[in-house]
């Protein structure tokens, strides 16, 4: 490559131990891993051998972006990490998790693709980057701080364009569902990567960068860039098309405006910005973004029409709701985990009289004191705290009990429940939509939800108003076959557009783009639903934006085989690194047996069939190019992918046949 | 939109009008002029800014207001400041522009050096120009907090 496009060129290396800065090219990943989550990868390959824990200095917390971060294209403004994740159960093991915002961008600016720390400081400090200039500084002044002052002290010593990641009391205190946050709310929230950086003694990254991301063909990108936010409206959320579901009163009474939530990102989503809301249990005003899951703080009005359950109808209200947001994104506590996992667990125990109080305080869900002592004693690791800390299925073991009813909403590796109609009763998602939720729930490291937003969601979200004609005959054009939407083939053809999503959520990981918004496929836009600008359909927008940004002479069926290349070499480290076989993947099967949360098309309360699931897995192994009876990749598709060095690895360790 | 008078002047034929109310901070109006004029994405060289208030959502796009009594013009020593004949946009000549920086100090609105920045590669002074008439700010805008308005229009 003559002149690097798209990509800064180096990758940023700070051991926090003797605090050396070194740098090294990208080149030698972008071609085979493009970015994000398949560099990631490799450097965990190559760096992080097996049995480090979470919290081993030797860990490695990997920040990388991909070629499209900082440019036009949108929802681009994204950065991924990664490592041996402490949230994960029953041991942790490496994984990923994704953040908005503006600071990847600001790393790109600043000359680099990623960043890579290893080793531990011996006091808090914090990273600041400064285009070229590289120092790992004390942190005197922020440790102890919450996220939202520790950045804002770093603003006011370094200047108001700075852009910081941070993590909050919750991080600094090792809670294993601790997140690394940047502005009011942006988080890498999943996998515990907080207590990650809090293990290193490391309570920020501070960065400023005055450079620009090249572009090679930049009237091609450009125009491209401008006609995919045309056809971005409501990303799938095609019911809040018109209003985006903005509560009219909230833009008066509290400052309500749409808000970005990441760099370069002109999607009308449902993410806000409120600037003045009162404090209830904490006077004041509170402001921040409210998006994604934040909206469930306040509880969903009574009478609950979704979910069998009304798992969420606490009485918080608006403004308290609103209050609990800012406070858990300010001690770093990952929303997903408390409103899918942590309070809905607590309040079975309390309804099953398992546990009726903490600490002698009642558990009263409905009370948003309650919530704010909970948030305190978690992150602080107070009383019952400490338990709570290590996360939802680590705490019923030291416990000793609520186990059955963790089963009930985690659906592994501890992860509540995501897009699968069974734990997650926000998400409606009924049979057989989650059949393809459970495939990909069963092979991979994390909850699959960049996976999971495009079938599982896409189908659910846009049913009420595309027919399963339309469905299935999109299905066979992406996957292959009709059966793939069809509602009356429920275990037939399912491994093919599982594959094909993983795929794509690699990809939307390593350009990166949004996961929830990317791939493009349904549309309100053009006569027969299929999403497309002219005659470029919308599942190939991300190559498109990619040729044109980089000009790296590649296909797209050789950028779909690096996405295969990543995610092969992703299960290959779980192999080597945690003994990953078809048993792990299979334990996902209880979960998925018990009845599901909503009724679908066939107006009965459906389960799993262990059977027939089992057939679908040796079919999805078979597509996968992977052995049947232990679900390892063999040596012949590793080589197939250019993977030779790590065939002959896992060869040699005895590991595959 | 921002209510209030704008002065018709023969110069002065069109301009960019923000709305901070509006604005989402995402930043597309800084990237596209960047990638418009210089051929990267780079908000250091973009002709427009989004100043962003992170913990209080204000985002205030700061873009040049194509004076009527351009001080910068007048301060330009070697004349490489031109009023557009097209768009009255008040434009540097790059190939004119030494890289002196007077026209930066001279705009009374360029404080934080966000309205005429410098291109330190080429050694010129940069600002808006109206992209000939279409504006790529405006064009990228997803919620119509930029509004080009032509004084034939007013």
């Amino acid at each position: 490559m003559a002149k690097l496009c798209g990509w800064a060129g180096k990758i940023l290396r700070v051991d926090l131990t003797d605090g050396r800065v070194s740098q090294e090219d990208t080149v030698r990943y972008v071609e085979r891993f493009i970015g994000g989550r398949g560099i990631n990868a490799k450097i965990a390959w190559d760096e992080i051998p097996p049995g480090i824990d979470a919290f081993d200095p030797e860990n490695r917390l990997i920040f990388t972006t991909g070629p499209l971060t900082g440019t036009l294209a949108p929802t681009s403004g994204k950065i991924v990490v990664g490592g041996v994740a402490p949230q994960v159960y029953p041991k942790p093991w490496y994984t990923r998790s994704c953040m908005g915002g503006r600071f990847g961008s600001e790393l790109k600016y600043a000359g680099y693709d990623g960043l890579i720390l290893q080793g531990k400081a011996e006091k808090p400090v914090y990273l600041w980057i400064h285009d070229k200039e590289v120092e790992v500084r004390d942190a005197n002044r922020i440790w102890g701080r919450d996220t939202f002052s520790a950045q804002e002290i770093l603003m006011r010593e370094h200047g108001e364009e700075v852009k910081a990641a941070c993590i909050g009391q919750a991080g600094e205190r090792l809670v294993r569902f601790a997140v690394i946050l940047t502005e009011t709310s942006n988080a890498a929230g999943q996998g515990g990567f907080g207590a990650v950086m809090g293990s290193k003694n490391l309570k920020a990254i501070a960065i400023r960068g005055t450079g620009g991301v090249k572009i090679a063909k930049p009237r091609e990108f450009l125009n491209l860039c401008l006609a995919i936010r045309e056809e971005l409206h409501a990303p799938y959320h095609n019911a809040i098309d018109e209003t985006y579901g903005v509560q009219k009163d909230h833009v008066s009474k509290y400052g309500l405006k749409l808000h970005n939530c990441a760099h370069a990102c002109t999607t009308k989503c449902f993410s806000y910005y409120y600037r003045h809301v009162p404090g209830v249990v904490n006077p004041g005003m509170k402001s921040g973004l409210y998006m994604c899951v934040a909206p469930l703080f306040p509880g969903l009005p009574p009478p609950s029409t979704i979910g069998r359950a009304s798992f969420y109808n606490w009485k918080i209200g608006f403004e308290a709701g609103f209050e609990l947001n800012v406070i858990s994104n300010q001690y770093g506590l990952n929303q997903w985990e408390l409103i899918l996992g942590m309070v809905p667990w607590l309040r079975m125990c309390r309804d099953e009289g398992i546990m009726t109080e903490m600490d002698g305080t009642p558990i009263n869900v409905d009370d948003p004191k309650f919530w704010v002592t909970l948030f305190r004693k978690i992150t602080f690791r107070e009383g019952l705290g400490d338990a709570l800390a290590e996360g939802g299925e680590r705490a019923t073991d030291i416990l000793g009990k609520g186990k059955e009813q963790i089963r009930r909403l985690y659906a592994a590796y501890g992860y509540s429940g995501h897009w699968d109609g069974h734990g997650d009763r926000v998400n409606v998602v009924s049979f057989p939509v989650w059949i393809v939720s459970a495939l990909q729930w069963a092979t991979d490291t994390r909850d699959p939800f960049s996976s999971g937003h495009c079938y599982a969601a896409s189908l659910s979200l846009w049913e009420p108003i595309l027919s399963w004609d339309t469905f299935k005959r999109i299905g066979k054009k992406l996957y292959g076959s009709e059966k793939a939407c069809d509602p009356f083939t429920p275990y037939e053809y399912k491994a093919q557009p599982t594959i094909w999503h993983q795929h794509r959520s690699v990809l939307k990981d390593s350009l990166p783009v949004c996961d929830a918004v990317f791939p493009r496929i349904y549309s309100k836009k053009t006569s027969d639903n299929f999403a497309r600008i002219g005659d470029m359909d919308g599942p190939s927008f991300e190559y498109n934006m990619f040729a044109a940004a980089t000009g790296v002479n590649m296909g797209e069926k050789e950028l779909y085989e690096a996405c295969e290349r990543t995610f092969n070499l992703e299960r290959a480290l779980q192999v080597r690194n945690y003994g990953r076989t078809r048993v792990k993947d299979e334990e996902i099967i209880p979960y998925f047996e018990e009845k599901e949360q909503f009724l679908g098309p066939f107006n009965k309360y459906m389960g799993l069939d262990r059977q027939k699931f089992l057939q679908l897995l040796d079919e999805y192994y078979n597509l996968r190019g992977w052995d049947v009876k232990t679900g390892r990749p063999t040596k012949e598709k590793l080589r197939e992918l250019g993977l030779n060095d790590v065939a002959s690895e896992l060869e040699k360790g005895g590991l595959i046949q | 939109m921002v209510n209030r008078k704008i002065w018709v002047v023969p110069t002065m034929r069109g301009v960019i009008v923000p709305d901070p109310n509006s604005c989402s901070g995402c930043g597309g109006c800084e990237l596209v002029c960047s990638l418009f004029h210089e051929g990267e994405c780079n908000p250091t060289l973009a002709r427009i800014h989004v100043s962003r208030e992170v913990f209080t959502g204000e985002n205030t796009p700061e873009v040049c207001k194509q004076c009527p009594c351009p001080e910068c013009l007048s301060a330009c020593p070697v004349e490489a400041i031109k009023i557009d004949e097209k768009t009255g946009a008040i434009v540097i000549v790059e190939e004119d522009c030494t890289g002196c920086e007077k026209c930066m100090a001279a705009c009374l609105f360029n404080e934080k050096k966000t309205i005429l920045r410098f291109n330190p590669e080429k050694n010129v002074a940069i600002k808006c120009d109206l992209c000939g008439g279409e504006p790529q700010c405006v064009r990228v805008c997803p919620h119509g907090a930029l509004k080009y308005v032509k004084m034939e229009e007013a």
